[in-house]
């Protein structure tokens, strides 16, 4: 404990760079995702590739770049690196996602040694693939879900390398904007390098990673203080997933098994599901981001990110299985899995954190479109996501419409409609909550959205409804499902037909109309001891109808007033 | 002949600061009051006769009266605002209950969150069905039947005022003009807020919400203006009244009234303009505002004597500086400013894993630091700085409060030092070094973030704790030269009789530079050029006094952020596209390092104007003797460990210091609103406007 203060200078320090570098990137990117929503990981590591800072964003990315980076070592070496070297990666047997989310390492160079490294990833508007923005809802090879770039240097010594780009742009639909956003994570590394040599010039290399190490086992401390909160022993927990757009009528069972020893914790997925031929996969980073998301929601999340903090946690994810499946599975739609962890996890501790348990929430639900523009002749590539809403909790209700936790950092009204009209060759009909569909309970699921858009031009549509849909998130302890979403084309009109959850390429006419509905969240306890108050106040504020309110609570509401009728709804629920 | 006298009134959560300046500038008379939450305008009236009292003068004196308020904020912060209603397109009245903010930080993991409420309560949306294609074009003709039905249901509603956001209106307001036409025709009593008026960007969710917030503050705001200003001539002063607006330019109060949204940082961004005002007079073309209170401290960067300016501001968060996600958005301009939960009041504590933290939460004035006695028992900044010896026990407020430093040295020994194994002074010095490292971060945000070089800048001082910190936030970053003013405590209402008119004006139209319409361009900034002068005319401004300033947003195609370009006057040519799409790609490979080849766009379209108006003047002082050691009050011991511990220091009362006169560090320099610390290696010296100039010795 010499010097407490200079350590949280640090500490400080480290965190500002791996946050605003994420946060400037951003700015910078092409992809209306990304340049609206600000969802992209960075990471700092040092030269024996342990983790020194990390982003808060991201966080369905965050292991990502420091399992991608080992990878990257093995390729080159840090005496193969050049100063002002950018390599670009996005191998998902090797640290990657699937092939869209793009990872970019830039090494940061001291007195002609390599100091430090950067990494960040970040999805890219479109890498090719089968359908746009490299979400096919039906692949089953990682090839079908874009360019496989392994570790090659974008950049040598400061310069691009234009065989790579040139190689890039022939495989986007989008080359413009696919190279907008890798030069992005660049320009995030550039800054970074500057920011950690500031930092190298203040302290001096050495004593900065002294530092850095004293920092490690500050977060080792800290994380095993958390887990000695929790009781030695085992749990377990385990969620579904209800399909994988390819095999018909078969499910997935996600089976986390927790143990806890004093102050080591060991997660193990053996008893998970074989993998599936379908993109459900989830890659072994995507996997154990879920893992270390889930865990964090147990401990104290200022726990600051590095090395320390991994040093108590094992993990165990079998090779083969759903969550770490074996080359050339398809990973793209692999976040039904990730969630499906995540709940498991939650409700695996529910005996020992009883008022943290949540139902399950919503999965991310995307639209994707790509066509040539009527005006312009040139291709277009769209993609609307919706993340699903949270469960009820077991002291309150579902979070409405916001995303899930896991997507921290995105909100429900995260891309402005005018911005896409002015863009695209469509127009949006609504926008709303969908009301009544937050699982009924003592505590209400969220509830989900209702969007609603017509293409003003023919385009090949994908509907990607990642999980969720038939079997809806569940409710607990006697608290209802939350409503399934899914797909409408054309709603109300005589051609009015439901594609399936997950399609890739469905061919359509300008003038079509497409519903997308994002499934409500679970609900909690019996919905009849819901306070009829507070069924009152959904129905004011729109999030259950007045029908609803007497089925699935049998609560009436006076429908001029607003009112609760206590002698009708006494009668009902007394039935 | 009769003296005339300039008056800026800045009301903060405790205090009514009131500056009463000569137009001559020759004598500046300072008051400050405690504020009077439910009634401000007494406050002000105090304030006023006492600033007058000080210069033996009389209210019709008085030739103009600028003002700050923290007003509009706090009725967005206690949700005191009006009743209102809020009208947009039809199946998309969900806006607010869908909601922009996103979970930040701690929040991301909590399995107990809970999201604020929705900015409108559903109950009180309407929708009406109406549609406009993004080119501007109709494409559902406004069903004026149905809209009827929709004021009559809003009339039962009985809101005090109607916000109006209806989807493309930027570009065409038709359709939400004919509505508020037949809102007030039935409802002539109610404030209504066009979206489209408030500022006509693209964007619906911050338009709106702009929209809403405006309507939200409105009534209120409009009624104390009102009250303010009839006060004022009931009380002899015959001068108009003047509102400060959040982007450092001033409008007259019935400007103000209508555009309410543009004045909720009125207060922080006459502190700005104090700090830019100095900057400018000492021949300083760049310097950092540095603004530190009880509970926050605000930095903002002045390059070129110039403040930034933002339309990402977001209102109820507490850090800024582009990262802003919490908070609902507010797109009129505002002065960018870093804010971090960093001031006197900030607690130091230490964590499980025997780390020690200050801050983000604050003892506020109740129960206040603990060496107030007010039952406060954290230790807080102000403790420290009283350990430390910087804060005189015997002059706390020039002496008019009384403090208890063992109560500090308690609250440190037994919350910090004891668990950390320091001692007491180590401990303070720790928090000291900790709060300063932390409000250093506000520092680098507008700086070492946006690829400036801070060592290029000069730091202005001010707000009552300031000074004692400025020296070692800054030396983290080199930073040449600290200014710290005279009076810094009431510097904000200072930087009110400095400011000049100003109006903004938006226009959204995408345009690639490739294919510039240059008869369009030339038309949409004439029509905003035209609407400025009637505007400044309006406030009794023409001619020379009234300078239209021109930017395009600009962006390469795909990209969403835009960077503000300046773009020179005259006649709109080919050229000067050109120019302006060199002058993008110059400032983006400055930030960002890359240089994409790629076609940028323009996105926006801006003008700024500026009314020159008459300003409190800085006279120079007289040259004194030299020998400062007429200010020399006493000593007492400060802790410095560059100097060895704690140092017998002297200490200097401000008020008898001199032009030309310097001192060597250390040294602590006293006056009734703040005291300044200049460390052992570093140096004063008093320029012709009395302000202390702190530098390196030798450097």
């Amino acid at each position: 404990m010499k010097d407490p203060v200079l350590r949280e200078v640090v500490q400080n320090a480290l965190d500002t760079i791996a946050d605003e570098v994420g946060v400037f990137a951003a700015r910078s990117a092409y992809s209306p995702f990304v340049n609206q929503s600000g969802e992209i990981a960075t990471a700092i590591f040092d030269p024996q590739g342990r983790l020194v800072a990390q982003t808060k964003r991201g966080l369905a990315h965050a292991c990502a770049v420091r399992i991608g980076q080992r990878e990257l070592l093995k390729d080159w070496p840090l005496e193969a690196m050049e100063d002002g070297d950018a390599f670009v990666f996005n191998d998902h047997f090797r640290g990657g996602i699937h092939p869209t989310d793009v990872m970019v390492f830039r090494p940061v160079f001291h007195q002609g040694r390599v100091a430090f490294i950067y990494g960040a990833m970040m999805i890219v508007s479109d890498l090719g693939g089968l359908s746009a923005a490299g979400l096919p809802a039906n692949a089953t090879e990682c090839f079908h879900e874009g360019l496989i770039i392994p570790a090659v240097r974008l950049y040598k010594a400061g310069q691009p390398n234009h065989d790579v780009v040139a190689m890039i742009e022939a495989n986007s639909r989008t080359p413009r904007r696919v190279m907008g956003d890798i030069r992005a994570l660049v320009a995030g590394g550039n800054m970074a390098a500057v920011r950690m040599l500031e930092l190298i010039e203040k302290y001096g290399c050495e004593n900065l990673l002294a530092i850095i190490n004293e920092l490690m086992d500050r977060s080792e401390k800290l994380t095993r203080q958390g887990i000695e909160r929790i009781p030695d022993g085992t749990y377990q927990g385990s969620y579904i997933v209800e399909e994988d757009g390819i095999v018909p009528d078969k499910s997935y069972r996600v089976r986390a098994r927790i143990t806890i020893e004093g102050g080591d914790i060991k997660f193990d997925f053996s008893g998970s599901d074989p993998q599936a031929r379908g993109a459900v996969n989830a890659s072994y980073s995507q996997s154990l981001s879920g893992i270390i998301f889930a865990l964090l929601c147990f401990l104290d999340p200022e726990i600051p990110m590095n090395e320390g903090f991994f040093r108590p946690i094992s993990v165990e994810l079998p090779l083969g299985s759903i969550v770490n499946p074996r080359y050339p599975a398809a990973c793209n739609i692999r976040i039904g899995t990730v969630q499906a962890i995540v709940d498991s996890i939650i409700q695996a501790f529910a005996p020992v954190f009883p008022d943290r348990v949540q139902a399950p929430g919503g999965t991310p639900h995307s639209l994707l479109a790509a066509g040539r523009h009527p005006r312009t002749g040139d291709m277009w590539a769209f993609l609307d996501p919706h993340f699903g809403p949270c469960g009820a909790r077991s002291t309150r209700d579902g979070v409405d419409c916001m995303p899930d936790p896991l997507f921290a950092g995105q909100s429900a009204y995260g891309r402005n409609i005018e911005n896409y009209e002015l863009e695209f060759p469509l127009r949006y009909e609504r926008f709303q909550v969908w009301r009544d569909s937050g699982g009924p309970g003592k505590w209400r699921g969220g509830c989900g959205l209702l969007k609603e858009v017509t293409f003003l031009a023919e385009n090949d549509l994908t509907v990607r409804a990642v999980d969720r849909c038939r079997i809806p998130p569940q409710g607990l302890a006697g608290g209802k499902p939350g409503k399934g979403g899914g797909w409408i084309i054309n709603r109300g009109r005589p051609d009015e037909w439901n594609p399936p959850p997950k399609q890739t390429n469905i061919r359509v006419p300008a003038g079509t109309m497409v519903t997308q509905l994002v499934s409500g969240g679970g609900g909690y306890g019996d919905p009849f001891q819901r306070p009829p108050e507070l069924v009152a106040r959904d129905v004011q504020e729109g999030f259950v109808s007045i029908e609803a309110a007497a089925r699935d609570y049998g609560v009436v509401i006076d429908r001029t007033g607003g009112e609760v009728d206590l002698e009708a709804t006494r009668r009902l629920r007394g039935r | 002949m009769e003296r005339k006298y300039y008056v800026g009134v800045d009301i903060g959560g405790t205090f009514t600061d009131v500056v009463l300046s000569e137009a001559s500038g020759e004598r500046v008379h300072n008051a400050k009051t405690l504020t009077t939450p439910s009634d401000p305008v007494q406050g002000v009236m105090t304030g006023i006769a006492e600033a007058l009292g000080l210069a033996q003068a009389a209210p019709h004196q008085i030739s103009r009266v600028v003002h700050a308020t923290t007003l509009a904020t706090n009725l967005i912060i206690e949700r005191k605002g009006a009743p209102l209603a809020f009208v947009t397109t039809e199946g998309f009245g969900d806006m607010f209950a869908i909601g922009k903010q996103a979970r930040m930080d701690a929040d991301s993991y909590s399995l107990l969150y809970e999201r604020p409420p929705a900015l409108v309560p559903r109950k009180m949306v309407f929708e009406v069905k109406e549609r406009l294609a993004a080119d501007g074009q109709i494409a559902v003709a406004l069903d004026e039947a149905g809209a009827r039905a929709v004021i009559e249901e809003i009339a039962r509603a009985a809101p005090q005022s109607v916000a109006i956001c209806l989807l493309h209106s930027y570009t065409n307001p038709a359709h939400e003009r004919r509505l508020a036409e037949m809102i007030r025709s039935r409802l002539p009593q109610v404030y209504i807020a066009q979206s489209a008026e408030v500022w006509p960007e693209i964007g619906e969710y911050e338009r709106a919400a702009t929209t809403v917030i405006s309507a939200y503050v409105g009534p209120m705001f409009s009624q104390y203006v009102t009250n303010l200003g009839s006060s004022l001539k009931q009380n002899g002063i015959k001068s108009g009244l003047e509102i400060m607006q959040s982007s450092g330019g001033i409008m007259p109060a019935a400007t103000a009234a209508r555009k309410a949204v543009y004045s909720i940082e009125s207060g922080p961004a006459a502190g700005v303009i104090a700090a830019s005002h100095l900057g400018e007079l000492c021949g300083r073309r760049n310097v950092l505002s540095f603004d530190m209170g009880g509970t926050t401290a605000k930095v903002a960067l002045i390059p070129g004597g110039k403040p930034a300016i933002t339309h990402d501001f977001r209102i109820g968060t507490s850090m800024s500086g582009g990262t802003r996600k919490g908070g609902e958005p507010v797109k009129v301009p505002v002065l960018d400013l870093a804010e971090v939960g960093a001031g006197g009041g900030s607690i130091a504590w230490v964590d499980s894993a025997g780390f020690l933290h200050v801050g983000p939460h604050s003892a506020g004035a109740a129960p206040g630091p603990a060496c107030y006695g007010f039952g406060g028992e954290q230790p807080t900044v102000t403790d420290a700085d009283v350990v430390l010896g910087y804060l005189d026990p015997d002059y706390f407020l020039g002496g008019k409060m009384r403090i208890f430093p063992d109560r500090s040295e308690e609250a440190i020994a037994r919350n910090i030092a004891a668990p950390l194994g320091l001692g007491v002074v180590e401990a303070a010095k720790g928090i000291y070094d900790l709060i300063n490292a932390k409000m250093g971060s506000a520092i680098r945000v507008v700086t070492v973030r946006r690829g400036v070089d801070p060592r290029e800048f000069a730091a202005v001082a001010f707000g009552g704790a300031g000074p004692a910190h400025i020296v070692k936030v800054v030396e983290q970053f080199q930073i040449p030269l600290v200014i710290v003013p005279i009076s810094p405590g009431v510097k904000s209402a200072f930087g009110l009789l400095v400011s000049d008119m100003a109006y903004d004006y938006i226009t959204t139209r995408m345009m690639n530079c490739a294919d510039a319409d240059i008869a369009e361009i030339s038309r949409i900034i004439a029509a905003m050029e035209d609407e400025a002068r009637a505007e400044m005319h309006a406030a009794g401004l023409s001619g020379e006094s009234v300078v239209l300033q021109r930017f395009f947003d600009m962006r390469f195609v795909h990209q969403r952020h835009e960077m503000a370009v300046p773009i020179p006057g005259g006649p709109i040519t080919g050229d000067m596209i050109g120019a302006a799409d060199q002058g993008f790609r110059r400032m983006y490979s400055d930030m960002f390092g890359v240089r994409p080849a790629d076609p940028c766009q323009m996105v926006n379209f801006r003008v700024r104007a500026v009314g020159m108006v008459p300003k409190a003047r800085t006279p120079i002082a007289p040259a004194g003797d030299g020998n400062a050691d007429r200010a020399l009050k006493k000593h007492r011991k400060a802790y410095f460990p560059d100097g060895g511990g704690f140092v017998d220091t002297p200490v200097y009362d401000r008020a008898n210091l001199r032009n030309g006169d310097s001192i060597i560090g250390p040294v602590i320099v006293e006056e009734p609103d703040s005291t300044t610390i200049c460390p052992p290696e570093y140096s004063i010296t008093v320029d012709p406007f009395l302000n202390l100039l702190i530098s390196r010795r030798n450097g």
